[in-house]
């Protein structure tokens, strides 16, 4: 039982973190991280510390995620309400004519749409 | 195990009950008590068979989950609540437990507010948000507080830790405040903004059928397993003379809820921002005021 509880922890805190940088929606993503820091939790309380695993789920849910997460991050990030698609990696591949920003293309591509 | 989620409907059903009784004497209206009494059934059976809504462009998957997630947490917050002696899971480290599961609250409604992408619902979401931010830390201190007098974090050692003085006698203020937080975070009675009418609902306002049930179910379980922690935490449990532990803990879980429903209509609705500044001007140093005389009794005793 423990074994099986620790895989899918395990397995579910990998696969939601790595949906953080796959998602296109900054609440998906703010929530997909959550849920990794949830499934981190699960293996704490496995590892006997009961405390210190319950205090990851409360801070977790609240300072980190609710209030820092959900309004800094949509208030801030390049993709407010996913609205526009969004890439979490400096990357250049929509427009190669203009220069590389933290939000993918800085500016309109000259040809894309007109 | 199975008790539970059957004692907490029938209590939820109850309180829901009641307080339409008093709204509707409250408004006047000439009809039997039955009448008001069992509507929440009747809405419940209206919800059932209701047709869900969906909107344009809608976040499906966190909009569910949200709504999924305010019934979820109280039913999780409820395992440690004893009726009598027995709890479905008297945790070493149960108070931080309860609170950590009504903590979700604010997952499930900001994302329900979220979810639908409707500017009013977004609203309503962000505002329980705030109030969350002012409800929260007072809240936590009153846990503390108890916790402190009976050097436990385990509801039954707090239980047993009010043998002979129930906590509410020496920690009032705590107790005062706890209800307060219990009522805001259920966001109902003064502090119900985030679905209020000025918001066309706000954070529920584009929910209809079966989420509409489980979401404003879900929020009254979260006042009725709120509120009964009180009894636990501050009045002694299921202590009491002659009758059995179980019907005092019902008994006592009965008055507290009265009197939070029945107060919680006399006031009008409190905007969360001025509630943000008497939270953390007011409440927060007294309960800090509390926790000390409190810790000072325990070291002195």
């Amino acid at each position: 039982m423990t074994a099986v509880l620790f895989w899918v922890f395990g397995i579910g805190a990998v696969v939601t973190g790595l949906l953080v940088f796959r998602l296109d929606s900054m609440a998906q993503v703010t929530f997909a991280l959550l849920a990794s820091f949830l499934f981190v939790a699960g293996e704490v309380v496995l590892l006997g510390l009961g405390y210190l695993g319950v205090v990851i789920v409360l801070m977790m849910v609240m300072e980190m995620e609710m209030v820092i997460m959900a309004v800094f991050m949509i208030m801030y990030m390049m993709n407010p309400a996913g609205l526009m698609p969004m890439s979490m990696f400096w990357s250049c591949s929509c427009c190669s004519a203009r220069p590389c920003s933290p939000s993918g293309c800085s500016g309109r591509c000259p040809s894309s749409r007109s | 195990m199975l008790v539970l989620p059957a004692v907490l409907a029938v209590v939820t059903v109850a309180t829901a009950g009641f307080d339409g009784a008093l709204a509707a004497r409250a408004a006047g209206r000439p009809e039997p008590v039955t009448v008001p009494a069992t509507a929440p059934l009747r809405e419940a059976a209206r919800l059932l068979v209701g047709q869900r809504r969906s909107t344009p462009a809608a976040d499906a998957v966190l909009w569910r989950a949200g709504v999924v997630t305010l019934p979820v947490a109280a039913l999780l917050a409820a395992l440690v609540l004893p009726l009598g002696t027995a709890s479905v899971a008297d945790l070493a480290v149960g108070v931080v437990w309860f609170n950590a599961m009504e903590i979700l609250a604010w997952a499930a409604v900001w994302l329900a507010g979220w979810g639908p992408n409707a500017a009013f619902s977004l609203v309503g979401g962000y505002r329980f948000v705030a109030q969350g931010l002012a409800y929260e830390l007072p809240h936590m201190f009153a846990l503390i507080t108890a916790a402190t007098a009976a050097g436990s974090l385990r509801i039954g050692g707090i239980v047993e830790a009010q043998a002979d003085l129930w906590f509410v006698v020496w920690m009032p203020v705590a107790f005062v405040v706890y209800l307060l937080s219990a009522v805001a975070m259920a966001f109902w009675g003064p502090f119900a903004a985030p679905v209020g009418r000025d918001l066309a609902g706000g954070a529920a306002g584009e929910l209809s059928g079966v989420d509409r049930l489980l979401f404003l179910a879900g929020r009254w379980l979260l006042l009725v397993v709120a509120a009964a922690m009180a009894v636990p935490l501050f009045l002694g449990g299921g202590g009491g003379p002659l009758l059995p532990a179980w019907l005092w803990t019902l008994l006592k879980t009965a008055a507290v809820l009265g009197a939070v429903v029945w107060l919680g209509r006399r006031f009008p609705t409190v905007r969360m921002d001025r509630f943000v500044e008497v939270a953390w001007v007011v409440l927060i140093p007294l309960t800090i005021v509390q926790a000390l005389v409190v810790s000072l009794v325990v070291l002195g005793g």
